[in-house]
């Protein structure tokens, strides 16, 4: 039961550059959650802080309880996978692996035992007398997975481990990563750049910018119920269209949104006093959550058209807004056709001048 | 154009573009070397002019001259503690300077300043302040309390002249053996050193098993490097020393023969066996170590 906390963690690097500001998180026991955030927001860092390779500056972290802001890597219970891999490059896969059994004095037979039991699981066995510079990306990835497995962790730690890795590969290993983790008892922390990755394997996804936690939440939860524009438009993809719109008129909780590009107004329920007639808003809304239908409330514009096979995109725009839809496959439209969409009425997000999503989302 | 065709010309190409630096090597390298060979079978001196072939005649003399043993004993005294010594101080200092502090760039700087000065100097500079009678080490020695009354360094004690030998040259080549080792130290990911300590290393284990394995390579290059250079270690000696028999080197014996007895051939006799003792060792290191720094190198290009 290896919670992860972060109560009020600060972290300053050579004393100048604050990149987490003041961080409070709970990661749950047993769980895996996976950071996702623009480059340089502070995702590794903060994997970084709980492994204890980076000192905390200010604030207290503890693993199960126990707190271990100032305890040494090692102590904490803890394997981390990098994203460069990072083995011993003199070593052989074998050794590799054994390496932490080694320092922890383990018996050489338990170091065998345990050696193969995750070399078989991860279909290792036949490179174990390898060394790193004969292998494949792919299996020096696994190795490195394994070399953590090995340890037995309380906390498993992956910084964009499969990034380095070819498409094909990062399927496979992806689901690899699935399988681990429902047979490990540990929690998980997983960073990420792959909305694939972060919306299939997380229990819990953290979105992060700049050193803070704008929102986090099961993947689902995510999606469909981003509180602000920065989670709406990183989660997702294409991502989210936002279309500048006017508030038409307001009668309790339900406003009505109109504009340029809309043929007729979009009724929302919005969170009581956050509008009032007149006022700019955006409207959200993702590109699948859109379709072509005649009679619909917005009016687009055609540029282009991109045909994937088992889907279509086309790009335009809305008024001056641009604009994506994602369709199942379609005629050729011409560039600058117009057409009528219809709004999916429960998949609509409404932000306020603040950005803030203010939406009552209704049993979804 | 077939293949063949195009391949010669493309070979014939490679060998003019290589043409200049050949014919520099065989000129400046390749010919004196070949004279000095020859010139070791013939009885050659500095006064007379009519050479004659006198065959192993001078070898047979080098060899059997209990100067010449003395020489190269000194030499591989003199060899294997100062690079021992190197070795060691520039491993610590690169590990050193391979940590992150305050004026650490200027340190580094700083540090290659020995190397930088041409040994002449340093070794005239060094001279003086072993002179017995003014010069600053004894002073100091003396203040703490070391020794009682002045030491002659470079006078009648063979040992105590070869300490200061050694102690100039440590002086002045530890930079070089330092820059070596730094280069290989900073050819490793910090990573690595991240896995080693989640994986619960301690320091001085990181160094044993990550470290210095990693760094081997580089290591061994620069310890060849130096034992080549001291190996034919000759103006150090020569200056501090005053020419003397007791610490004279195998290039002190080889150059005393040639110039001040004016013997030519006796002299390239021994500058011949100095080059043999050399390649030799070179042979040996390089075939000894070859596994390793073949293997080494191909190490880092999949980190
Ligand atoms: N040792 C350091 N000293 C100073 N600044 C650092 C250091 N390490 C990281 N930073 C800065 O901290 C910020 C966050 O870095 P971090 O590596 O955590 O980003 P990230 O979210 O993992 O980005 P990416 O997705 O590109 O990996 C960056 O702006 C980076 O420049
Ligand atoms: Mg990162």
């Amino acid at each position: 039961m290896s919670e992860v906390v972060f109560e009020n963690v600060t972290k300053i690097y050579s004393g100048k550059t604050t990149i987490i500001p003041k961080i409070n998180l709970r990661l749950p026991a047993n769980e895996l959650t996976v950071f996702v955030g623009p480059s340089g927001c502070g995702k590794s860092t903060l994997l970084k802080l709980i492994a204890g390779l980076e000192e905390t500056t200010d604030g207290k972290i503890t693993i199960g309880g126990r707190d271990v802001t100032y305890a040494p890597p090692a102590k904490r219970g803890i394997a981390m996978v990098f994203q460069s891999y990072a083995l011993y490059p003199h070593m052989t896969v074998f050794e590799n692996m054994a390496f932490a059994l080694q320092i922890a004095k383990s018996s050489k037979e338990e170091i065998r035992n345990r050696v193969s039991e995750v070399a078989r699981i991860l279909q290792l066995g036949p490179l174990l007398d390898r060394k790193p510079r004969q292998l494949s990306g792919g299996q020096r990835q696994r190795v490195a997975i394994g070399r953590a497995l090995v340890r037995n962790p309380d906390v498993f730690l992956l910084d964009e481990p499969l990034s380095n890795l070819d498409a094909a590969l990062r399927v496979d290993m992806r689901i690899e990563i699935a399988k681990i983790r429902q047979s490990l008892n540990a929690t998980m922390v997983y960073v990420t750049h792959d909305q694939v990755e972060a919306m299939t394997l997380a229990d819990n996804i953290v979105v992060l910018r700049a050193g803070v936690v704008e929102q986090m939440g099961p993947p689902l939860e995510i999606y469909h119920k981003p509180v602000n524009k920065f989670v709406a438009g990183f989660l997702g993809s294409p991502s989210m269209n936002f279309i500048e719109a006017k508030i038409e008129s307001v009668q309790g909780d339900i406003v009505q949104i109109g504009g340029e590009g809309f043929a007729k107004t979009l009724a929302a329920k919005v969170k009581p006093g956050a509008f009032k007639s007149g006022d700019r808003a955006l409207l959200g809304i993702r590109p699948e959550h859109l379709s072509i239908e005649s009679d619909g409330e917005l009016q687009f514009v055609t540029s282009l058209q991109e045909q994937l096979g088992d889907h279509a995109l086309i790009y335009g725009s809305v008024g001056a807004s641009k604009c994506t839809i994602k369709t199942s496959p379609t005629r050729a439209f011409k560039a600058g056709e117009s057409l009528s969409l219809k709004v999916q009425a429960d998949e609509v997000h409404v932000f306020d001048a603040s950005e803030k999503n203010v939406v009552v989302f209704e049993a979804r | 154009m077939t293949k063949d065709h195009a391949l010669t010309e493309r070979h014939r190409t490679a060998y003019l573009f290589l043409l200049p630096s050949l014919i520099l090597l065989t000129l400046v390298a390749a010919w004196p070397l070949l004279r000095t060979i020859w010139l070791a079978f013939t009885d050659a001196t500095l006064s007379n002019p009519d050479i004659n072939w006198v065959g192993l005649e001078n070898f047979k003399g080098v060899l059997s001259d209990p100067d010449w043993w003395h020489s190269v004993r000194n030499t591989l005294t003199f060899t294997f503690i100062s690079v021992g010594l190197e070795t060691l101080l520039g491993l610590g200092i690169a590990l050193l300077l391979h940590r992150e502090f305050f004026g650490r760039g200027i340190l580094r700087a700083a540090v290659m300043v020995p190397w930088a000065i041409p040994t002449v100097v340093s070794a005239k500079m060094w001279s003086w302040m072993f002179n017995d009678n003014y010069g600053v080490i004894n002073n100091i020695l003396q203040k703490l309390g070391v020794i009682d009354g002045p030491l002659a360094w470079m006078a009648d004690n063979p040992a105590l002249s070869m300490a200061a030998v050694v102690i100039v040259d440590v002086w002045k080549t530890t930079p070089f053996m330092t820059l070596l080792i730094l280069a290989g130290i900073q050819s490793i990911p910090l990573q690595v050193y991240q896995s080693a300590a989640v994986d619960g290393a301690s320091g001085f284990r990181t160094f044993w098993k990550i470290t210095l394995p990693l760094i081997k390579p580089a290591l061994v290059v620069a310890v060849v490097f130096r034992c080549l250079d001291a190996l034919r270690i000759f103006d150090l000696i020569f200056i501090m020393t005053n020419n003397s028999n007791d610490t004279a080197t195998m290039s002190v014996y080889a150059r005393n023969n040639m110039i001040a007895f004016g013997d030519l051939g006796y002299g390239s006799a021994a500058s011949t066996l100095v080059f043999a003792f050399i390649a030799i060792f070179t042979v040996i290191y390089v075939q000894f170590s070859r596994l390793n720094l073949v293997g080494g190198s191909s190490e880092k290009v999949s980190l």
